[in-house]
């Protein structure tokens, strides 16, 4: 029995911190502009068909995978951001809101056109290696794909605190037009925010297709909300929280299917978000950090 | 002498007169051959094009052609209801070959079994589709005869007794299966050692397979549809749990290899279909499909409803079907026909009308040239 609980927040912290890092996407770009980025779902689908074109026709290098895959879907962020965004950023959020589902369903469809409604597979780019500690069956790569997801999320936090972008971000997101008259391009640094969390994305959508050994078109949908209540869930605008959130919801979603029932899955999830709506809704880490990017 | 010679020439008159008058018989079809359910119709009024082109090739039925009236449901119920009413009262079908799905099936059954006019159903699965109406049938494999069937050889042939159950609890088709598959289990004397539930639309299985791999399981019946199928084996694979896969035709699509590829190896599969069986029937059906957009379940179920049908009509001697005796008698030799060998297998009726049939037992096997296909295993 303990082998299975062990076994099982083993799936369900692989599965938190996918969600972590499309929900750090999600966090950064409302930290910044207030804007919730309903496309950033399909642009983590765009991300994993990315990796699966890189991996099928050219390299199955997955570094090489992953750095194309993230490279490509940066600019695809930035490209969002540009032509579904920017025109409206001053109009009313609801307008901006409005232009992000647009967007996300005009990815979705495009992908849809291009490829087909169906699963496509994805190849093996990683051996499935099981090593046994202590009686106890790990997979390499769950550990693997915790480890890619941790590293990463440190490489934003350094960038965060200890780049000169990263001072830029956080003064923009506390005040976009003061951070304006100091100097600073906020045009600039709001792409490169969408650039960072959509490679991040991308990096999650790899992951996944890796994982899971399959991608679809439709797959932004269901992570990208799940990964939308991770980031409410840890308090939205909030890089731990995001990180925080991600962990919480993947374990509680497993948890319940392991131990409750499978039906409950996306009740669990989206139960979650109502709660923490109504107790807190701040999130976990909204007001207590104020480091809001 | 002169009188015999009289009667002779009266013999022939009459017979010309009959042959002058009525020179067909009509049998209708209808399905979804548009929208969503659009291959389901397609296919079978594929097949059932191609056996009303032999038959009347080869003289037909009772001296008569047969012509085949196709109208397309859309998946509708309204308007299968429509497409019903226009067969029998328009168009004086003598049979109905209708809707491949058991939804529409219930709406049109009540219909024809009121006109007393035979309905066959050359693809519908639901229980009690043709219950308590006595001119509605259905010549498809059930998942009653189908489940029981496989599991019984699979425990015999290689010889497997502790078995995973899972069951996709938003799916009715795989709840009804699973109910089935536990019972033959049982019945037959094997375990289910663990059980397990998925919802369709579901990627992550991480936590079924944890839950089933120290059962160790010699396979794992799975009673959904391929696209959750070729995740679970991946998933299964990847905790290293090597039991294959046994299940329904739900799982019987490429779809299945094309995602799960060598996972998918020995996943066993039952199905009321398939091309590969070696009569010569088949053999010469699935040639003469090529042309004619390729042999599958529905296109076959649909060749063998025609050949029913017109089998039914020659041992009642129909030739005018706006005669209701004529389609009664016609009913009656249906019911009671003693075997009939079709290209999806032998199967005669029970009372309610359902076919009894063997289903084909087939498993994911790869070919030297590395394509996937699915070997018959109990021919």
């Amino acid at each position: 029995m303990l082998e299975i609980i062990l076994k099982q927040l083993l799936n369900g912290i692989t599965v938190g911190s996918i969600y972590s890092l499309i929900a750090l996407g999600y966090t950064m770009v409302y930290g910044i502009i207030k804007l919730i980025n309903f496309a950033h779902g399909d642009i983590y689908m765009v991300g994993a068909f990315i990796g699966l074109i890189v991996a099928t026709h050219f390299t199955s290098n997955f570094i090489v995978v992953m750095a194309v895959a993230m490279a490509l879907t940066a600019v695809l962020g930035v490209l969002v951001e540009k032509i579904a965004y920017k025109p409206v950023r001053n109009s009313s959020r609801i307008s901006a809101l409005i232009s992000a589902i647009g967007a996300s369903i005009f990815i979705s469809n495009l992908v849809v056109l291009i490829n087909g409604p169906q699963r496509e597979a994805y190849p093996q780019i990683f051996p499935e290696i099981n090593f046994v500690i202590g009686g106890i069956t790990i997979s390499f790569l769950q550990i693997f794909i915790i480890l890619v997801s941790i590293a990463l999320m440190f490489g934003l936090y350094y960038i965060v605190h200890n780049t000169k972008m990263g001072v830029a971000m956080r003064a923009v997101s506390q005040n976009m037009t003061t951070a304006r008259l100091m100097g600073i391009n906020s045009d600039k640094v709001i792409s490169f925010t969408f650039a960072i969390g959509s490679s991040l994305a991308a990096a999650a959508g790899v992951l996944v297709g890796t994982y899971y050994r399959a991608v679809d078109p439709l797959m932004g949908l269901l992570f990208g909300l799940k990964a939308f209540v991770a980031a409410v869930l840890g308090g939205i605008g909030s890089i731990p929280g995001a990180m925080v959130g991600g962990l919480v919801l993947g374990l509680a979603e497993v948890m319940g299917v392991a131990f409750i029932s499978p039906s409950f899955r996306d009740a669990i999830a989206f139960g979650i978000l109502i709660f923490i709506l109504i107790v807190k809704p701040s999130g976990l880490f909204g007001k207590a950090t104020k480091e809001k990017v | 002498m002169r009188k015999i010679g009289l009667l002779s020439l009266a013999a022939v008159f009459m017979l010309a007169t009959f042959a002058f008058a009525a020179g067909e018989l009509v049998i209708g079809i209808q399905g979804p051959e548009t929208g969503n359910l659009a291959v389901y119709g397609q296919k079978t009024l594929s097949g059932a094009k191609l056996a009303v082109d032999e038959i009347n090739a080869a003289g037909g039925v009772n001296g008569k052609t047969i012509k085949l009236i196709n109208y397309d449901s859309r998946g509708d119920k309204a308007e299968a209801a429509n497409a019903t009413q226009r067969l029998i009262n328009k168009d004086k079908a003598c049979g109905i070959i209708g809707e491949p799905t058991s939804g529409a099936t219930f709406v049109i059954g009540p219909i024809a079994d009121r006109a007393k006019t035979v309905l066959i159903s050359a693809g519908a699965t639901a229980k009690g589709v043709t219950d308590n109406k006595p001119f509605v049938f259905r010549d498809t494999l059930l998942d009653s005869d189908g489940g029981p069937a496989t599991i019984k050889f699979i425990m015999d042939k290689f010889g497997w007794k502790n078995f995973a159950l899972i069951t996709s609890v938003n799916n009715d088709y795989s709840v009804g299966l699973s109910a089935i598959f536990k019972k033959a289990v049982k019945d037959f004397g094997g375990n289910i050692v663990v059980e397990q539930t998925i919802s369709d639309g579901d990627t992550d299985f991480s936590a079924q397979i944890t839950a089933i791999k120290p059962h160790n399981p010699q396979a794992i019946i799975f009673s959904g549809y391929y696209p959750e199928g070729s995740l679970i084996l991946l998933e299964a694979r990847k905790q290293g749990l090597n039991a294959p896969i046994v299940g329904g035709d739900g799982l019987l699509a490429p779809d299945l290899w094309d995602v799960a590829k060598d996972a998918a190896l020995g996943s066993i599969v039952y199905a009321g279909f398939s091309p590969e069986a070696k009569a010569q029937k088949v053999q010469e059906f699935v040639k003469k499909m090529e042309t004619r957009g390729g042999a599958d379940m529905f296109s076959a179920q649909g060749y063998d409803a025609v050949y029913l049908l017109a089998n039914a009509m020659k041992d009642a001697k129909v030739t005018n079907c706006a005669d209701a005796k004529q389609r009664t008698a016609m009913r009656d030799a249906l019911a009671n026909i003693p075997g009939f060998d079709g290209v999806s297998g032998q199967m005669k009726f029970d009372k309610e009308g359902n076919a009894v049939k063997k289903p084909f037992i087939q498993a994911v096997d790869k070919k030297a040239d590395g394509k996937y296909y699915f070997k018959l295993l109990n021919e």
